[in-house]
């Protein structure tokens, strides 16, 4: 059976780089370079497990989407990063090859300063599909 | 004269007693195996945490949740709220003279790459506990 996660990760990377207009298409992978131009996203932490569904071969799929962002007056752009995340990925299944997807679910999880530069803040999400493995 | 005709329906009050009695099983069973999952997702983080000066690996706390509470109604009354957590307390870390960092360790900064160990432990033993309590409740009310 083959793995959906890799497929899933590739469509988050496209959409999130076409509709999360605030990161200006920074949205990479680890690992990023300390010198990159604020704010972006980051996408890791994988998981995949199997999740079939009346027979059909599937999993259960997610990941970590972390922001970074540089704030001066308050946390607005944080906020507006997350809202531009949240429309792009919750409820909208992503298109991935060989893969019916089936739902996409985004929790978040944390947000935090940057422990040497507290104007510096992160906020993690995590990204949740199902899918099956289309005949 | 009086009389009657009518049809006489009883006995909830004994499905009320017996579902009573089926729910205190649960309730009991389902802590147990609560308790079982809790400690070994405990002793899991301990061991996949990130090791430096062993703080953090030694400062990972389970922590059942079960108390009386006013949650549901009819027999499910009362039946309180049955969990836990595991994870760290900043409270011990500042008194020991520490930022609390486990939250940085676990989702990362610029600076550091993310080192997880709650987030791959739960997603790990969290299903295996759902299906393990589907079992305990099929048992109990069976």
């Amino acid at each position: 059976m083959s793995a959906a996660v890799r497929g899933l990760r590739t469509a988050a990377i496209e959409r999130l780089k076409s509709e999360a207009t605030a990161v200006d298409g920074r949205v990479y992978t680890p690992p990023v370079d300390q010198t990159a131009a604020l704010p972006y996203l980051v996408i890791g932490s994988y998981a995949e497990r199997s999740s079939d569904h009346y027979g059909v071969p599937g999993s259960r799929s997610g990941f970590d989407i972390r922001a970074v962002v540089r704030l001066a007056h308050g946390d607005a752009p944080l906020l507006e990063i997350w809202e531009q995340v949240h429309a792009a990925l919750q409820d909208r299944p992503l298109a991935v090859p060989g893969h019916g997807v089936y739902s996409g679910e985004l929790r978040y999880v944390a947000d935090y300063a940057e422990p040497t530069d507290t104007s510096v803040r992160h906020f993690v999400a995590r990204y949740e599909a199902l899918t099956s493995v289309l005949p | 004269m009086n009389a009657t005709l009518s049809l006489e329906v009883t006995g909830i009050d004994q499905i009320c007693r017996e579902l009573s009695r089926r729910l205190d099983l649960f309730r009991v069973n389902g802590t147990a195996e609560m308790d079982q999952s809790g400690i070994g997702m405990m002793e899991q983080v301990s061991e996949l945490s990130p090791y430096d000066t062993g703080f953090m690996s030694s400062h990972v706390t389970y922590t059942p949740l079960s108390g009386a509470g006013s949650q549901g109604y009819g027999p499910f009354a009362g039946a309180g709220t049955i969990g836990f957590t595991v994870g760290w307390h900043a409270d011990e870390f500042h008194a020991a003279g520490h930022p609390f960092y486990p939250v940085l360790q676990e989702l990362g900064t610029i600076h550091h790459a993310a080192q997880p160990s709650l987030g791959p432990v739960g997603r790990q033993a969290l299903p295996e506990l759902e299906k393990d309590m589907g079992t305990v409740m099929l048992r109990s009310f069976r």
